[in-house]
Parts: C-alpha cells; structure tokens; sequence
C-alpha cells in the first residue's frame, strides 16, 4: 500500500479503500414512495433500494417516465410498478457513490480520498437517512425468471437500477422481484421471502427471463 | 478439563507387538518423547484396549489418572509402568504380557499442572468458497493462558494451524498468552458443501466451518462481516451506525463509461483483480446489456463478448466491490 487509507473488517471485506479508485455508496436519501410518487436519481451514479410497505404479496420494479437527455447518466424520474403496471408504495434507500458527492469544507468526522482524487468516503454525508449493509447477492444471470426464491427476509430492500417494469396495464413484460408478504402461494416453493420474476411478454406469451443485473439485497437503517 | 483416549494394541501370541497408539496411529501425539501429550492438571486419560487386540497386556501404577475405565489391570503383573523423570516427562510403559514381556512400547505425557486456560475463542467461519481451493482463516489472539499450552486441528478438508504468524502450518502447537493462531482448510469439491474442522487450545475449542459458492441458479447470502476490526462511524443523532465492521459495504470501483463492442468481438475492462472474487466483486451494467453481452473474468479485468452476430452495440459497465 503506497498511500491513503485501507479498512477491511475482520473477514477481509473492504470498508474503505483510498488505495484505488474505489468510492463507497453513502446513503443520501431515504422514506416512502407513495402509490402516486416517484423519485427522481441518477443511475449512473446512484442505487435505489425498495421494499414494499405492503404486506401483502407484491411484485415491484422500476419504470423510467421521464426521458431527459443523457439516457442512464442523467437524472430520470422513476415510479415503482407491480407485474400488472400499477404503482405500489415502497420504502427505499437511496445510496450515491461519493466520488460523485463534494467533499464538505467544513464541519467534523472522517474524509478520506482515492488515488483519482475523488471522495472514497465522507463521514459528515450522513445526514440521518441510517447506512446500508449488502446481505445477499446474486450475480446477472443467476436465475431462471420463475419465482426464483433469493432470501426469506422481507425487511430486506432490493437493489431496483436492474429491473424493469411497465406503465402500461394488463400483461407486460417484468423484470423485478416478489414480496410475498406473510403468506406465500404454491408459486413460491420456499415459502414467504423475495423471490425473482422475470418475463418478456412476446406474441402475448411469457417467455422467462433470468436476471440481467446483479441483484443486491441489504438493510439500511443502523448497521 | 480435558478427555484424551490412548489405545493398547497388542498382537497375539508371544513375543508380538504392544504399542500405543492415537486414533489408530501408532505415530502419534505422545508415541515419542520429542512430541509428548501435554496435559493439564485435573484431565483424564483413559488407557483402552483397541479392537482386535490380542495377548495379554496389562497396566498397573496409574493412581494419578483419575479414569481407569477399559484398562486391564493386574496389579501383581506390572506390565505397564508409569515413571516420573525429573523433566517433568512422565512415560507409561506397555509390557506385551503374553508370556515372553520383550516387546514394550512407551507413552509420553508432559503434565503442565501450572498452565491453564485459555478463554473462549472464535475463528470466523468462511463463506462462499470456491471448490476444492485451500482458504486461510483469520488470525485470532488467544488470550487468558497461564504458562504454556498445545493448539490443535483436526476435521476435514486437511486443516492445520499456524501460531503468529511463524510460516510453520502443521496440526498441533504450543502456544503461549496473547499470540495469534489461525488456520487453513482446503474446501470441498461440491456446491453448497461444508468442511469443518475443530481447534482446540488447552480445554477451550471452537469448530471452523468453511462452506462453498452455492450452485448456479441459487442467491448468495454474502454473510456478516467479522465484528471485531475496523470502522464505526455514527449518524448526525448519534446512535445510528452508518459504517461498522459487523456490515458489508458497496463500493464502485469502475464509474460507469461507453464502451462500443462489435458484434461476435471481445474487450476487456482493464481492472486490477487483487483480491477480487466471484464472491465479493462484480461487473454490472447501466441497463439491460446482459441482453446481448456476456461477461467472464481474465487475469487483468472482465471480459465483454457482443453475443449478437451482427451490429455494434454500447454498454456502460461498472465495476463494484463488495
């Protein structure tokens, strides 16, 4: 290690790492989506994290409304639908990687910076929205699109920037994850959790469709 | 307080073999002076006839261990002694009793009646491992022993232990308060497959699971982290923590940027792979290229694959550490 700072837990994960050009995900943001709201990120730079507050068995992924210039890079606005194209209300964490945060001048705790010169981490960008911690991943491509069980914690949130749904009602096409509330159908073979779903509707038919972003479950709040 | 168990075979007939023996091998802990049992004052030794063992061995003079159970004792007929030496080396002597008495085999035992300890400890378990490969453990200090003790492994996956951070692995050690030991293990050959193996120091142990990548098709629960180094930090209201070792952290690597792939072409990411794994690191994308492009690892980054036969396509990969 030439320079800087390097914090790995006991387990060898990192925590914060100035040697590279890593940057941490701080969380910025956090509260409700309600049935009739929508939030505006950028995915580029930023992670959104829901649940649903239901607690009923619902299905949810993000639906871009908002086609401002610059495609992913550049803020959009996104609503939270179910497989049936209605929106549905969520929790969500909204995490932003701090080299795209600016460094504060002033005030206290910790500021470290990465070999580009970027912000690795800010401590004073923490302003009551809790952390983040990642519990469960699952790499693109890891499940097959019908009701693939991922974890059996619904407090959990999940990672929304890979999935897909549609504004438009009756039968579209859904790349998302299921919630299934605190009782689960014979669809979900391992019980109560969250499950993938992943369909394109083609010629009216579902053809299932595995995951094409990784998945990232986690928990915010104090961690 | 510890149990130790050490076989008598004897074969039949006179003049046959009579050797001691741990878990079935004659070679080990305490068969040779140079590597005796170390035991603390209070264990219990419980000397036992091996199945299939013939003649008439016999053992005599053990007053000082407190569990006679399974030795065949002949008071009259001493075959098996057991002697102080002024080094605090006792040997117990085995006499093959089957009429001749020439073939005898020699037990070491190092009483440490003045070690004790130590206190509890953990060695983290490991996740997601990848098959059959061989994984360290974390190192952990060993604190609360009085004098000297033995650290031990045994289990699966050929575990053997290593004392701070001396270079020397084997499966048994003495150590001493306050130094670090740690472990390997090779993991198993399956998915979703476990091997542990159990550590012991004086009369404390603790078992190390090590456990593989589950099969494709199946989340990955990315486990805690280990809890005892590293960073707090709190939130503005001050009790609500934001960063701490007990969490595991996202952390970007690579900003997103275009990259334009042809069709049925290749190209690398660059990215150093130091420490990066299929458990802890991953290239994703802004959008929906997983559609048409795959991704593998190489030795200097990842590499894209424009599985459509014809046409150009831009992605925007970003690299995320975990």
């Amino acid at each position: 290690m030439a320079y800087g700072a390097s914090i790995l837990s006991g387990s060898g994960f990192v925590q914060l790492d100035s040697t590279t050009t890593n940057s941490g995900l701080t969380v910025i943001d956090s509260g409700t989506i309600s049935s009739s709201g929508s939030i505006n990120f950028k995915k580029s730079t930023q992670f959104l994290f829901c649940r649903p507050t239901s607690t009923s068995t619902t299905s949810i992924a993000l639906v871009q409304t908002s086609a401002n210039s610059g495609g992913s890079e550049a803020v959009q606005t996104y609503e939270i639908r179910n497989s049936s194209g209605s929106r549905v209300a969520v929790n969500y964490v909204l995490g932003q990687f701090s080299s795209s945060l600016t460094a504060n001048t002033t005030g206290y705790g910790i500021q470290i910076f990465n070999s580009d010169g970027d912000l690795a981490f800010d401590s004073e960008q923490y302003n009551g929205d809790g952390g983040f911690g990642l519990t469960d991943f699952a790499e693109a491509g890891t499940f097959a699109g019908f009701y693939n069980f991922i974890d059996s914690d619904q407090t959990k949130y999940t990672l929304m920037n890979g999935t897909f749904g549609n504004s438009g009602t009756g039968f579209n096409s859904f790349i998302g994850v299921v919630y299934t509330g605190s009782s689960a159908s014979s669809l979900y073979s391992s019980g109560t959790g969250i499950y993938y779903l992943g369909y394109l509707n083609i010629f009216n038919g579902a053809s299932y469709f595995p995951n094409w972003g990784s998945i990232f479950l986690g928990k915010g709040g104090s961690v | 307080m510890a149990n130790y168990n050490v076989d008598c075979r004897v074969g039949l007939g006179k003049g046959q073999t009579a050797v001691f023996e741990v878990n079935g091998n004659a070679a080990g802990v305490g068969t040779t002076s140079s590597n005796p049992l170390d035991v603390n004052s209070g264990d219990t030794i419980t000397f036992r006839r091996t199945t299939n063992s013939g003649g008439d061995a016999q053992v005599s003079q053990l007053n000082n261990f407190t569990n006679n159970a399974n030795m065949v004792l002949t008071v009259s007929a001493p075959n098996v002694t057991r002697t102080t030496s002024t080094t605090g080396l006792d040997t117990v002597k085995l006499v093959n009793a089957g009429g001749n008495g020439n073939r005898t085999d020699y037990y070491y035992i190092n009483v440490q009646s003045s070690n004790s300890g130590p206190n509890a400890f953990n060695i983290p378990n490991i996740t997601n491992a990848s098959l059959s490969t061989q994984y360290e453990s974390s190192s952990v200090q060993i604190t609360g022993i009085t004098g000297t003790l033995t650290a031990s492994v045994s289990g699966q996956g050929s575990p053997q232990l290593e004392v701070n951070n001396n270079g020397t692995w084997t499966t048994s050690a003495s150590i001493t308060n306050n130094q670090y030991l740690k472990i390997r293990l090779t993991s198993p050959s399956g998915n979703s497959q476990s091997h542990t193996a159990t550590v012991t120091v004086g009369g404390q142990s603790d078992t190390v699971t090590i456990t593989t990548i589950p099969t494709s098709g199946q989340g990955t629960d990315t486990g805690s982290a280990n809890a005892a180094y590293g960073l707090e930090v709190y939130d503005v209201n001050g009790s609500t923590k934001v960063l701490s070792p007990s969490t595991r952290y996202i952390t970007l690597m690579q900003e997103p940027s275009a990259v334009t792939i042809s069709a049925g072409v290749q190209t690398t990411v660059l990215q150093n792979m130091t420490g990066l794994t299929t458990s802890n690191s991953t290239l994703t994308f802004l959008d929906w290229a997983n559609l048409v492009v795959t991704v593998s690892r190489v030795s200097n980054g990842f590499q894209l694959t424009n599985s459509f036969s014809s046409g150009s396509y831009t992605v925007y990969p970003l690299i995320v550490r975990f």
